[in-house]
């Protein structure tokens, strides 16, 4: 209930800054608007977009999640990497509630254009689509879990309705849901869905999302390691019941896409990304 | 008259010049090869100066290993290594049918100066586990993703090559297509690659450039 009035208030919030900044910025939003409903061309198209154009409507295309602390705005390749599902999704679901994360991109010019593996594979892909004659896969904003999420929060519906509205669904094969986000019990992770939504959502109006507090509590243990120069600070995390692999990286990093730095950490005893179980003990790189 | 009859001779000689014109030939019932993909006609012959020789990059004998190392014949089990008339016999039976695709694994660079006809570029570092848009991929070669399930049932069948015996690029894109779950079968080496390709002379295609 809490995240849906969070989200209303974003909403409220950016409908009110659009009516007081009426000339230009009324325009830009309504201009991303209309591209992110109506992004139909692929990932072929977007290759050849200019750099910080609205390529975020783009399911591929959509970068990470950009916090304004330069600190932890460090590009890591392998978070990008994986975290598209869950930033595609969570844009997904901001567009079908008509928040366009579009404008994100807008005042960011380092969209992927410095990117050569970006560049690199878009060029294979468009090669191998126009050879085999596949069109390029319609933009996600019209996933099941997206709509689902989109519609609940729009009725102004609990979290604890959402969490068993989408295990529901995710029983019944109805929706597709990211490994990340699947908790230690296999159930789908409704929480970190809806604090990523109100992270970006935040974003999206310009705001800066708080950055986490300092970890703490249940399952958490630091060791130092005295290194014949330095000391070494080793992180590691019980996983405890209602854990998922996007929570822990919420909970470490800020960041939901950062899941990829603790499941490359923990590859010899996670077989993928949505088999956590209770009583695991995670390492949680320093980054 | 023996002066005539040399001039006979010569004239003779060169006129029937042409008629050696197709002496390189794929091998002794095969001048060249013909196939038509995507509607567009691609020929595969031989350069017929049998005089040519490589010159450039190509005749380099030792380059420093590692990187540019001998690769084993088979690169992984069930993944099999072809020679240049079963690339020819590949593009006919798998490509030009629609079931399967010549792959170039080098870097754009390389592939933009020649590649094999019939061939499409597919750097290897974009099907590292890292790169993030390597699911893409693997669905623009078939395969499905259902939840956190992929199904490679319906991959077409891949034949993937490099500069040759010493690169390493198309054994890795293979490493990495099977790693991800891509099956051996659907997927061949050719070992040769492009040495072996243009040191046979074979026809060789710059793609946008003509």
């Amino acid at each position: 209930m809490f995240r849906a009035l969070a989200i209303a208030s974003l909403f409220t919030g950016i409908t009110v800054a659009l009516v007081l900044l009426q000339p230009d910025g009324g325009a830009r939003f309504d201009a991303d608007g209309v591209s992110v409903t109506r992004a139909s061309d692929g990932l072929a198209g977007a290759a050849y977009l200019p750099a910080g154009g609205n390529v975020l409507a783009n399911p591929i295309a959509a970068p990470e999640n950009r916090p304004q602390d330069p600190q932890r705005r460090t590009p890591e390749r392998a978070a990008t990497a994986a975290g598209t599902d869950l930033q595609t999704m969570t844009r997904g679901v901001l567009a079908e509630l008509g928040v366009a994360p579009g404008s994100l991109a807008a005042n960011d010019g380092t969209d992927g254009a410095d990117d050569p593996l970006r560049a690199m594979s878009l060029d294979a892909l468009t090669g191998l689509r126009n050879f085999t004659g596949q069109p390029a896969p319609a933009p996600a904003q019209g996933d099941p879990l997206q709509k689902l999420i989109a519609k609940a929060l729009m009725a102004g519906q609990s979290d604890a309705y959402i969490d068993a509205l989408l295990n529901e669904a995710a029983g019944r094969g109805e929706i597709a849901v990211p490994r990340a986000l699947v908790t230690a019990e296999g159930r789908v992770d409704t929480h970190v869905i809806l604090s990523s939504i109100v992270a970006q959502a935040t974003l999206a109006v310009g705001q800066e999302v708080p950055a986490p507090s300092v970890p703490g509590g249940d399952g958490v243990e630091v060791r130092m390691v005295q290194r014949a120069d330095k000391t070494v600070e080793h992180m590691f995390y019980t996983v405890n019941s209602g854990d998922s692999l996007g929570a822990i990286a919420v909970k470490f990093y800020g960041d939901i896409s950062r899941y990829t730095t603790i499941y490359e950490a923990n590859r010899g005893l996670l077989s993928s990304p949505d088999r956590l179980r209770v009583g695991q003990r995670l390492v949680i790189p320093t980054i | 008259m023996l002066r005539r009859f040399g001039l006979v001779c010569l004239f003779v000689s060169i006129a029937t010049l042409p008629a050696h014109a197709e002496s390189v030939r794929i091998t002794q019932d095969i001048e060249a090869r013909t196939i038509t993909l995507n509607g567009a006609q691609i020929v595969i012959d031989r350069i017929q100066d049998s005089e040519n020789r490589l010159e450039g990059d190509f005749t380099r004998t030792s380059r420093p290993c590692p990187p540019f190392c001998i690769t084993p014949m088979t690169v992984a089990p069930g993944v099999v290594t072809l020679g240049e008339l079963e690339v020819m016999d590949f593009l006919e039976a798998r490509v030009a049918a629609g079931d399967g695709l010549l792959l170039d694994s080098r870097l754009p660079e390389f592939f933009a100066k020649g590649t094999i006809p019939g061939a499409i570029n597919l750097p290897f570092a974009t099907l590292d586990p890292a790169n993030p848009y390597r699911d893409e991929i693997l669905k623009a070669l078939g395969a499905t993703l259902t939840g956190s399930q992929w199904d490679f049932s319906q991959v077409r069948q891949l034949a993937i090559f490099c500069n040759g015996p010493w690169c390493d690029q198309a054994p890795l894109a293979i490493r990495h297509l099977l790693q991800a779950g891509y099956p051996a079968e659907k997927l061949s080496y050719y070992r040769g690659g492009m040495q072996v390709w243009l040191q046979l002379g074979l026809s060789t295609h710059v793609p946008n450039g003509g």
